[in-house]
């Protein structure tokens, strides 16, 4: 046992080192910081924590990346949970429909960008659709719909994401209760309602943990579509550590990281326990 | 599964071709690039003083000439120079016939005597009208002194019948107390006839007196400007002075030497001719030195004053000098420079450079002309700076706004302060440069 | 007629997915006047709004012969960008392999401890860790290299993480049969562990990869000299004026990664679903 574990450790060992150089360590240093003053050793005990919490700016992105968390999620949810469904029961082009959903992962952020420039601004192109109805389009990078562009986006690029876990996970459900279902003369809405979800569960949550850390990388659109400083609605946690880093505004960057590891430490934990559930 | 595992297969050949087309694009990219990139070559600002070479183009013209003279009416027996040749003080010009300075001698001491002769006469003819002169004017003052004793005695008398017939009046009167006028009328009237009588003989004793005085006036000597014997005592002089020149060359055997050194420029004399007034020879005057006299473009009028230090250039020699003077000519195009040069190691009528340098004030930033642009308002020039580019560390042209003082045909200096001693400035490119290019430093040969 | 219907759906859904990318590569056949004309609104430029076609009416391969021949930039970068994500996949492969072998198939002391931090890591934004982390890199005098960007990246403990649930999914009879065998540890790492979780090595390459391409954060904050950045980086560097360029870097940027996508699609799809599923 002993020796047998030494040598899994050895595999893990060079691997461990790296990540403690370039990924522990700082983090430990960023726990350290949050305790003190930005500059020269001081010792600041909780200040920076509660000078955290009444900064407007990381309020305002604390709130808006929540607001943001809390509407996209569902919504691609939602919708990947259908495309999934939909697409588990074709057969023709099944495999070319997935590829095509899952081609936006493979496009850098960079790449879209100008698109999205061309097609969310004020007089852009999805205005000029809609002013085809009569509706009179909204600037949607200047103003609140600005986060409506950002859901897009998210739901662009994770959609083939969220439907490939989800295949993967209706997969495991065996084919037979549906069979069984199908003969007590169940339809389609009922076998959805009834088997699907219930046995989705597992499969639901660890959907929802990806997909929420697949939300912090909304970042980079929001960043090369509107810079340091964006649309209010659009603030998230990210800019606000961005500037405070330009403004080497250590102490409070320190605070919010901690903070934020905290939260996402829970989330952590919530995943494990899925993932434990399913043993 | 296989078809998947074929699928993959494609995609990644696919993957290394387009790895390879992008190498291949790499290199024709960065070879493109090489190609388009200008080459410069770089100078930093230098301190100078800007130079203006005008140069001027003229001859040697004699500064000063002086006339060779010598006595008229010579005979030139033979003349030993030509024009151009170049005599020394004392060297012989000309030999003048012997005998016709003798005849010349003779002529002129013949007139002398002539006038001499004359002004004995004069004088004695003088003497004589003196004398009689005299004679007239103590006459004359007898006549008159004669003339007025008589009128005053006449005058006398005529006043004192003047009052006898006037007291007969006033005895009349006194008697007739009023009657009788005509008898007062009768010796009124003889009083009326007196005192005409009276006046009538002043006047006329006044009007002879006149006459008289005048007589004693026109007897007085007068001051005679008589002139000629003066002019003739000034041209005797003259002939003294020509007799004592032809004497002079009689000593000198007829020679006529040069009075200096120098370049005889004129001859006016013919062998077996006479000499005339003027001058028989000109030449010029080596102590006055030489001219240097040029064509200046009145464009260029502002490089050179008066008193500037130039360079003349004449076959082979060179010598530096101050311009004495210039003048605009009449069509204004050009203008006359003038400078002095010494005698020596110059020829007249050789043709003649001037280089004129005008310096300006010592710049401390100049640059070469060609590196300075010109914009709508502005001078710039382009500086090679190296940035940090995305293919690396790079040299970049940047522009940079100047203001030009002033410059000449090879230099410009420029306002200081925009530049510094480390900047690399494009003097030169081989095709046109806009800021922000990257550039490339020609090698130094060498 | 519920066929239609669902096709319907799919096929909208699925073009919708991937329009950017056809108007991407409809856009960098387009000369500089079409796009400007088309995109003018958007740049203050005309009136109405800014429209797209799919076939350009003047097809041109000018822009994309400039960007090709004409830029060594581009090419600077994509090299970069090639050279980055090389060695962060090579990196991962000679690290992460044995730690995800080693967490999988051993338990030793602090096994839990070290896979909870893996995952904590994992979850991380990094905001969260830039200040430290950049202080770290100072201190090692990485700073401004290749190396700033590439180290952190080997060591990104999301590839451990999907190679770790490959692994675990290789039965254990397997293994006690090798050992009973007589091999070595190693031997059983090379011989057994590689070739059974192949398809999850290459899953977790395929999306390292399709991370590192876009990678964008890392390299503006720990990179200085340009002649260093990844391509990522590039595109934000081309703004209005030279559209039709911008529009043909973005499209060949994102050629590499769609290929490299394409070619490991089905691995790809297994190391999400791995996720999902244990097993």
């Amino acid at each position: 046992m002993g020796k047998r574990n030494r040598a899994g450790f050895c595999f893990v060992l060079p691997s461990l080192v790296g990540v403690f150089v370039f990924y522990i360590i700082p983090f430990g240093d960023v726990i350290r910081r949050s305790f003190m003053q930005a500059v020269g050793n001081g010792f600041a005990g909780l200040d920076n924590y509660r000078q955290v919490f009444s900064n407007q700016a990381f309020c305002l992105a604390a709130g808006n990346t929540l607001c943001f968390v809390a509407v996209c999620l569902p919504l691609l949810l939602v919708l990947s949970l259908g495309v999934a469904v939909l697409l588990l029961e074709q057969v023709k082009g099944k495999n070319i429909l997935k590829s095509t959903y899952l081609i936006p992962l493979a496009i850098p952020a960079a790449s879209v960008v100008l698109l999205w420039n061309i097609v969310f601004d004020q007089y852009g192109m999805l205005n000029g659709i809609i002013s085809f109805f009569h509706i009179r389009g909204k600037d949607w990078m200047n103003s609140g719909a600005a986060f409506g562009v950002l859901v897009f986006s998210y739901i662009w690029k994770n959609l083939g994401y969220d439907v490939v876990l989800w295949i993967a996970g209706l997969h495991g459900i065996p084919e037979s209760i549906y069979e069984a279902a199908r003969v007590d003369g169940a339809g389609a809405l009922k076998c959805f309602f009834y088997i699907t979800l219930p046995n989705i569960r597992p499969v639901a949550f660890t959907v929802v943990i990806l997909s929420f850390l697949n939300s912090f990388k909304v970042f980079r659109e929001a960043y090369l579509v509107a810079g340091n400083y964006p649309q209010e609605q659009i603030y998230l946690l990210q800019h606000v550590f961005n500037n405070w880093f330009s403004e080497l505004s250590v102490d409070k960057m320190a605070a919010g990281s901690v903070l934020l590891c905290i939260v996402l430490v829970v989330f952590v934990l919530l995943l494990q326990r899925s993932w434990d559930k399913e043993d | 599964m296989k078809q998947r595992k074929r699928n993959a297969a494609f995609w990644m050949k696919g993957f290394a071709w387009l790895l390879l087309a992008m190498f291949l694009f790499t290199i024709i990219s960065r070879a493109a690039d090489a190609l388009t990139v200008a080459k410069v070559s770089v100078a930093g600002p230098s301190s100078r003083k800007l130079q203006y070479r005008v140069s001027v183009e003229g001859r040697i013209e004699k500064n000063r000439e002086i006339s060779v003279l010598t006595c008229p009416e010579l005979l030139v027996k033979s003349i030993r120079v030509s024009e151009g040749q170049r005599v020394k003080k004392g060297d012989t010009l000309a030999k003048l016939d012997q005998a016709s300075i003798m005849e010349q001698i003779d002529k002129l001491e013949d007139e002398k005597r002539s006038l001499e002769l004359e002004d004995e006469a004069a004088e004695a003819n003088r003497q004589q009208e003196q004398k009689s002169r005299q004679k007239e004017l103590a006459r004359a003052k007898e006549d008159y002194a004669w003339l007025k004793k008589k009128n005053q005695m006449a005058l006398a008398h005529a006043k004192d019948e003047l009052e006898k017939a006037k007291e007969k009046v006033k005895k009349q009167k006194r008697k007739l107390n009023g009657q009788g006028e005509d008898s007062v009328e009768a010796l009124r009237a003889a009083a009326e006839e007196k005192r005409e009588a009276y006046h009538a003989l002043k006047e006329s004793s006044r009007t002879e007196e006149r006459a008289a005085k005048r007589a004693i006036e026109d007897a007085l000597p007068e001051q005679v400007s008589d002139n000629s014997m003066a002019i003739h005592q000034i041209s005797i002089k003259n002939l003294n002075k020509q007799l004592q020149k032809l004497l002079e060359v009689k000593k000198k055997d007829g020679k006529v030497s040069a009075p200096r050194d120098g370049v005889i420029t004129g001859i006016f004399a013919a062998v077996g001719q006479k000499t005339a007034d003027s001058g028989i020879f000109n030449m010029t005057d080596d102590r006055a030195g030489l001219r240097f006299v040029g064509q200046l473009l009145a464009g260029d009028a502002k490089f050179v004053s008066t008193g500037d230090i130039v360079t003349i250039h004449a076959a082979g020699r060179e010598e530096e000098v101050s311009v004495t003077s210039l003048e605009m000519d009449e069509s204004q195009e050009f203008i006359k420079v003038t400078a002095l040069l010494p005698a020596k190691g110059f020829s007249l009528g050789e043709t003649a450079s001037a280089n004129i340098v005008q310096e300006s004030e010592n710049y401390s930033c100049t640059v070469p002309l060609a590196a300075v642009y010109q914009g709508d308002n502005t001078s710039y020039v382009y500086l090679v700076q190296k940035e940090d580019t995305i293919l690396g560390e790079q040299e970049v042209a940047r522009k940079m706004e100047v203001k030009v003082l002033e410059k000449n045909g090879s230099y410009a200096a420029l306002e200081t302060g925009v530049l510094d001693s480390e900047s690399r400035i494009i003097a030169d490119t081989d095709r046109a440069i806009e800021s922000g290019d990257r550039v490339r430093l020609k090698e130094e040969k060498g | 007629m519920k066929k239609i219907l669902q096709n319907s759906i799919l096929y909208l859904f699925a073009l919708l997915e991937i329009s950017p990318l056809i108007f991407l590569f409809a856009g960098t056949f387009m000369g500089n006047q079409e796009v400007i004309s088309y995109i003018a609104p958007v740049l203050k430029k005309g009136d109405g709004y800014a429209s797209w076609r799919l076939f350009p009416v003047f097809p041109t391969l000018k822009n994309i012969a400039g960007l090709l021949l004409d830029s060594p930039e581009f090419f600077q970068m994509f090299w970069n960008s090639v050279k980055i994500t090389a060695a962060i996949s090579a990196g991962q492969l000679i690290f992460g392999m044995p730690a995800a072998w080693g967490l999988a198939r051993y338990s030793f002391v602090g096994k839990r401890l070290v896979y909870m931090l893996y995952i904590i890591m994992m979850m991380m934004p990094f905001q969260v860790t830039m200040l430290s982390e950049y202080l770290v890199l100072d201190w090692l005098k990485l700073l401004d290299t290749s190396f700033a960007v590439i180290l952190p990246g080997i060591f990104s403990t999301f590839s451990v993480f999907i190679m770790y649930r490959f692994f675990c999914g290789i039965p254990e009879s397997i293994i006690e049969a090798a050992r009973i065998d007589g091999a070595g540890e190693l031997q059983i790492f090379f011989r057994l562990g590689i070739p059974l979780g192949a398809s999850g090595i290459i899953s977790a390459m395929v999306l390292s990869f399709l991370e590192c391409w876009s990678m964008m954060e890392q390299p503006m904050t720990f990179l200085k000299t340009k002649s260093l950045w990844p391509l990522s980086l590039f595109l934000p560097e081309i703004t209005g004026g030279n559209a039709g360029l911008s529009l043909c870097a973005s499209f060949v940027a994102l050629l590499p990664a769609v290929f490299i996508f394409l070619a490991g699609q089905e691995y790809l799809e297994q190391g999400i679903a791995s996720s999902a599923v244990k097993g």
